[in-house]
Formats: structure tokens, C-alpha cells, sequence
């Protein structure tokens, strides 16, 4: 069994991947909008 | 107890991370600003052609917000981008952005600690020799690329589709997408962003050579002679 994680680990890991998910959410969004052709 | 013990947690979590939060909360309220306002720009522009005002979901959900948000993206991170890749081969005296002279290029394993040269808690594949230790060498400047040309090509799609259906509201013909990525107007709100971040990095990096900011890392120490170049301390 792996010891656990100290908290600063766990820390950093979410921060990296909270800025990637909500950088790749967004581009993914408005390129499918784009493409789609929108609701505009 | 475990109240205090909580509370210390976040405490520590939101001093440990006050950069990355920080940021992050005035990006939100900044595109929330954006978005209030744009969304007004855009129903009295619809107002003034007789068109219908649409709901505010609808705006942000539309190629014309995405648009507005997606060409200022494109150009951040090419900035960041070609700052990293400049600043491992070009140098400026003085500054505290630029490597100190004489230590351009890749540099060594030993300088950079990877194969042999690496520590014990080095990443893994700092440690392995071949396409792994290419990959992580280069990780930072790839993502960024990815994130640099995801978001030109959001830009150019979502432009593309605004355009169109200004297009149709004027009774006008629409246009390809790659006519559209060669267009005056794409080349415009491109290059009009990019031509800023040139701006901002290349005198910033002069400014630096003369001006300081006491406990910035951005800048040399204040009592730090205008020759230094490099962040040696």
C-alpha cells in the first residue's frame, strides 16, 4: 500500500489540473460553437 | 477541534496557492465583466438593425462572445510561448529575464540535472534518456503550443461563424472557412492582439534592465547593478 499523499502534493495536483480542465473546457466549448455553426 | 484543524487547512491551502487563486479570480470576474458588457454591445447593435435582443445565455454561448474571448487567448500564449523558446537562445544585457551572457542554448545534463544527473526526487522521466526525456524536456513549451493553436482555431471558427451570419443579416453571400482564415478581418483581430504582447514582453524585458521591483522575482534586486543579466542573486 502506498502511503498517503502529503496535503501540498494533492494541493498542486488540483491546481494543475483545475487551470488544464477549464482552459481545454473552454477551447473545446467555443470551437464546437464555432463549428456548429452557434447559436447566434 | 476539528473546526481549528479545517480552518488551518484552507488557511495553509489559500497561502500556498494565493498566485494561482488570485489570478484565477479576477480572470472570472473579468470575463464575467466582459460578458455583461458584450452582451449589452450586442443587443443595441441588434436593436439598431431591427433585429431581435437575445438572452444572456444565449450570448455567452455564442460565436460572437467566444470569438472576443478566444483571439485575446491565442495571443497570451504565443506570447508566453515565444518568450520561453526566445529567452533559451537570445539574451538581453542587463535584464533580469534573460539567461547571463555567454549561457545560451539547451545547456548541458549536468546544468539541467537530467540522466545520470539526476536527483533522487527528480521527475521520472528527467531520469530515463531518450523520447521520454525529449517529451519532458520540451512539456511546457508543448502544451502551450497546443493551447496557443486550440484557441487561434476557436478564434478562427467562431469568427467564421459571426461573420457568416452577419453575412445573412445583410442578404450577403457566406464565405468557406478557409476564406475566412484568409480574410482581411481574421488577420486583423489576429495581429492586432499579437502586436501587444510583442510590445508588452520586449519592454518589459528592457524596462528591467534600469527599474525594479523590491521582493519581485520579475525583477533584479534593487541594489543590483544595471549590468547583472540573469536573476543570480
Amino acid at each position: 500500500m502506498n502511503a498517503p499523499l502529503p496535503g501540498y502534493v494533492r494541493d498542486m495536483r488540483l491546481m494543475f489540473f483545475t487551470w488544464i480542465a477549464l482552459i481545454t473546457a473552454s477551447i473545446v466549448f467555443f470551437s464546437i460553437v464555432g463549428l456548429t455553426h452557434g447559436w447566434d | 477541534m476539528a473546526g481549528t484543524e479545517r480552518a488551518g487547512r484552507v488557511r495553509r491551502f489559500a497561502s500556498e496557492n494565493s498566485l494561482s487563486l488570485f489570478f484565477l479570480a479576477i480572470f472570472l470576474a473579468a470575463l464575467v465583466g466582459q460578458a455583461i458588457a458584450g452582451h449589452k454591445l450586442y443587443n443595441q447593435e441588434q436593436l439598431a438593425h431591427d433585429a431581435e435582443p437575445i438572452g444572456f445565455w444565449a450570448y455567452v454561448t455564442s460565436s460572437n462572445f467566444g470569438n472576443a474571448v478566444m483571439e485575446n487567448w491565442q495571443s497570451e500564449y504565443l506570447q508566453f510561448l515565444l518568450f520561453m523558446l526566445a529567452t533559451v537562445w537570445l539574451l538581453q544585457r542587463g535584464s533580469p529575464e534573460s539567461k547571463p551572457i555567454g549561457e545560451e542554448g539547451a545547456e548541458s545534463d549536468r546544468k539541467q540535472r537530467v540522466g545520470g544527473w539526476a536527483g533522487p526526487e527528480a521527475p521520472q522521466w528527467a531520469r530515463v534518456r531518450g523520447i521520454r526525456n525529449w517529451v519532458y524536456s520540451n512539456s511546457l513549451l508543448v502544451v502551450m503550443a497546443v493551447i496557443f493553436l486550440g484557441s487561434w482555431f476557436a478564434q478562427s471558427v467562431t469568427g467564421w461563424t459571426d461573420f457568416n451570419s452577419e453575412q445573412r443579416a445583410h442578404g450577403k453571400a457566406t464565405v468557406s472557412w478557409l476564406s475566412y482564415v484568409g480574410s482581411a478581418r481574421f488577420w486583423e483581430s489576429t495581429l492586432q492582439n499579437w502586436q501587444s504582447e510583442f510590445l508588452a514582453v520586449g519592454s518589459f524585458a528592457v524596462l528591467a534592465i534600469y527599474l525594479r521591483q523590491r521582493g519581485s522575482p520579475e525583477s533584479k534586486p534593487v541594489g543590483a547593478p544595471h549590468k547583472t543579466t540573469g536573476t543570480e542573486r
